[in-house]
């Protein structure tokens, strides 16, 4: 199993040296992918069902915020090694062609780097689309997003076919140059519901996780895997977010926390329920901050997981 | 005056190799900015300019990232054809990752060829109302800027429950430029606009123009208003052949044109190169420095920039 680590894009502070020190430590550690989160303009109140975490969690989270793909390619044009995971986008906040665009120019610029999560947003993100002009599209977001994946994958070829879909239709139109990966850049889906996993074994190549315990993430996997073969698709890859509070008390957001033993044994339940990746998220935002997070873990934890985890294999 | 150059993002063959090589020329060459253009999915007839396009705003934060000392700068954005709340967001960002006064954002509306662009994109909509979106685009970014919770109702976009941060550097002091050269394009520099960004004009369009641009600031109560001028430049090129304006004949006729440039009252004479690959670019750039850029600025050095040379 591998480990990436989530950026700092968001939160209060969140700056171009926090986003510089992620990479750093992540091409000190052997980290895979960095990956950035995507809001653009959320509520202050959020909607009549909004509660105490709402504020304490959406906008203590997504307040403040810089925008994901520029964030991407900022760090992508300083930090050469580590992939670049858009963790995730939503597209129908945004449009898919002009996005087509954005991500294609993206992976030419990071020399085919990139992954791109795609997401649909939950219910409280209503208000947000409401911001962005885009209150019709949340009601069918599902359905724009299905039509981006194919809109992407039809521009990506370097198709010149006219695409015809219930939201976008082109018939004249070029779109130079494809990205470096082609058709075949990768696509993760998120979200929690079953469909959104529905996804995963349907048309896409992976999977990027949020919140889920191993436990509960256990009999999800498999059939989204079992329908990826029934597809003919190759079997889905599996990241998963997961929170990471070393020597702290448990909080209303799941996470793996207290010593550093139980923190390896979490992960080890992550990589036995198919994880492919851990993507690490630390609430730091400060350069020295990711910095002391990043170290701690690399020592702490790290080196003891790989330890075990090359035992159990043995 | 100062000199920028226009990236390589457009035309077949634009790459990140002849990205840099722009980069390394301004770099290299005491040039002040990199200025990007805006086509994101244009239909086949506009395909040899703009059909192979690395997207600006991801160009600009690739080179920003690489060159801290180079402003970036948008020639031009076309809000109508994105969303303005989104580029709020993404201005900002850009803004604040490369850090105080290095963004000029430059906006226009795109011409009569860009309609199945705009419908391309979803927006068919908007083309007919694009003058009006940049307006309403412009105004939005400022109050998004500023830092204020009040709601913002425009005729395109209704703002009532929002927070954003981080808010640019300069807040909405942030510079935005427009460009066009029709009469309403003209009309929103020192009115609603910090300066005007020229294309395909000379010194002469300039020199009828811009005291209008300059009287509309001051009745205005607003700073006088920035000036950039994209300009082709082409070597061993009679002028008397160009259909475009373009800076070109010998290099003394060259540098006299720049000095007329200088003496309308330009700040930044952006220079368009006929060159896409890497080798080009350079080679191109080094020229331009050496037989044009320095000879001018050695006799600006001589003379008295406000009066027009011999």
């Amino acid at each position: 199993m591998e480990f990436s680590l989530a950026v700092q894009n968001n939160r209060l502070g969140a700056s171009a040296e926090g986003m510089d020190a992620a990479g750093e430590a992540a091409t000190r550690f052997g980290f895979k992918t960095l990956w950035v989160a995507d809001h653009l303009l959320v509520s202050r109140k959020g909607g009549p069902k909004a509660d105490a975490w709402y504020a304490q969690y959406n906008l203590l989270e997504h307040e403040w915020i810089l925008e994901a793909l520029l964030s991407l390619m900022y760090i992508g044009a300083r930090h050469e090694k580590v992939l670049l995971g858009l963790g995730v986008i939503v597209p129908a906040m945004r449009d898919a062609p002009a996005l087509a665009k954005e991500i294609a120019s993206l992976d030419t610029l990071s020399g085919g780097r990139v992954v791109a999560g795609v997401g649909v947003g939950d219910e409280e993100d209503y208000l947000e689309y409401q911001n962005l002009g885009k209150e019709d599209r949340f009601m069918v977001r599902g359905a724009y997003l299905n039509e981006t994946i194919a809109l992407w994958r039809h521009l990506w070829s370097g198709s010149t076919e006219p695409f015809t879909g219930k939201f976008h239709q082109l018939t004249d139109f070029t779109f130079q140059p494809p990205p470096p990966q082609g058709g075949a850049l990768p696509i993760f889906a998120s979200g929690r519901s079953d469909r959104a996993l529905a996804r995963v074994g349907t048309n896409l190549d992976g999977y990027l996780g949020s919140r889920w315990s191993p436990g509960q993430f256990q009999d999800k996997w498999p059939a989204a895997i079992e329908r990826a073969r029934a597809n003919g698709r190759p079997k889905p890859y599996l990241a998963m977010r997961v929170r990471i509070r070393i020597g702290e008390e448990p909080d209303e957001i799941w996470s793996l926390c207290g010593r550093a033993e139980s923190i390896v044994s979490g992960l080890l339940d992550y990589e036995a329920a198919g994880a492919n990746e851990v993507v690490l998220v630390f609430d730091a935002v400060r350069p020295e901050d990711v910095r002391r997070d990043t170290e701690r873990f690399a020592r702490d934890v790290l080196e003891p997981y790989r330890e075990r985890s090359a035992l159990q294999r043995v | 005056m100062d000199i920028g150059v226009a990236i390589p993002n457009h035309r077949a063959g634009a790459s990140i190799q002849g990205l840099t090589a722009a980069a390394d020329a301004a770099v290299r060459h005491g040039w002040r900015s990199l200025w990007a253009v805006d086509h994101l999915v244009v239909s086949r007839s506009e395909a040899v300019d703009y059909g192979w396009t690395l997207e600006p705003l991801v160009s600009l934060a690739y080179l920003g990232a690489l060159y801290p000392t180079l402003r970036i700068a948008t020639g031009v954005l076309v809000p109508a054809m994105r969303d303005a709340v989104h580029l709020a967001k993404e201005l900002a960002t850009l803004d604040n990752i490369l850090g105080a006064d290095r963004l000029i954002v430059g906006v226009g509306v795109g011409d009569a060829e860009d309609e199945i662009e705009y419908a391309n994109l979803g927006k068919a909509d908007r083309f007919h109302t694009r003058g009006a979106y940049l307006d309403e685009a412009i105004a939005l970014w400022r109050h998004l800027w500023s830092g204020t919770a009040e709601p913002f109702a425009g005729r395109f976009n209704t703002l009532a429950d929002f927070t954003f941060a981080p808010l640019p550097i300069r807040k909405d002091k942030l510079l935005v430029i427009s460009g066009g050269r029709s009469d309403r394009a003209l009309t929103r520099v020192g009115r609603l606009t910090d300066g005007f960004y020229s294309s395909r004009w000379g010194p002469t369009e300039l020199r009828e123009r811009w005291p209008g641009m300059l009287a509309t600031a001051a009745t205005n109560g607003r700073p006088r208003p920035f000036l950039a001028a994209r300009v082709r430049v082409r070597f061993d090129v009679d002028p008397s052949s160009t259909t475009v304006y373009a800076v070109c004949g010998t290099p003394e006729q060259m540098v006299a044109e720049l000095l007329a440039f200088a003496e309308v009252g330009v700040d930044e004479f952006v220079t368009v190169l006929d060159a896409v690959l890497p080798a080009d670019v350079t080679r191109l750039a080094d020229r331009f420095e050496r037989d044009v850029v320095r000879p001018f600025r050695a006799a600006l050095g001589g003379a008295r920039p406000s009066s027009p040379p011999d």
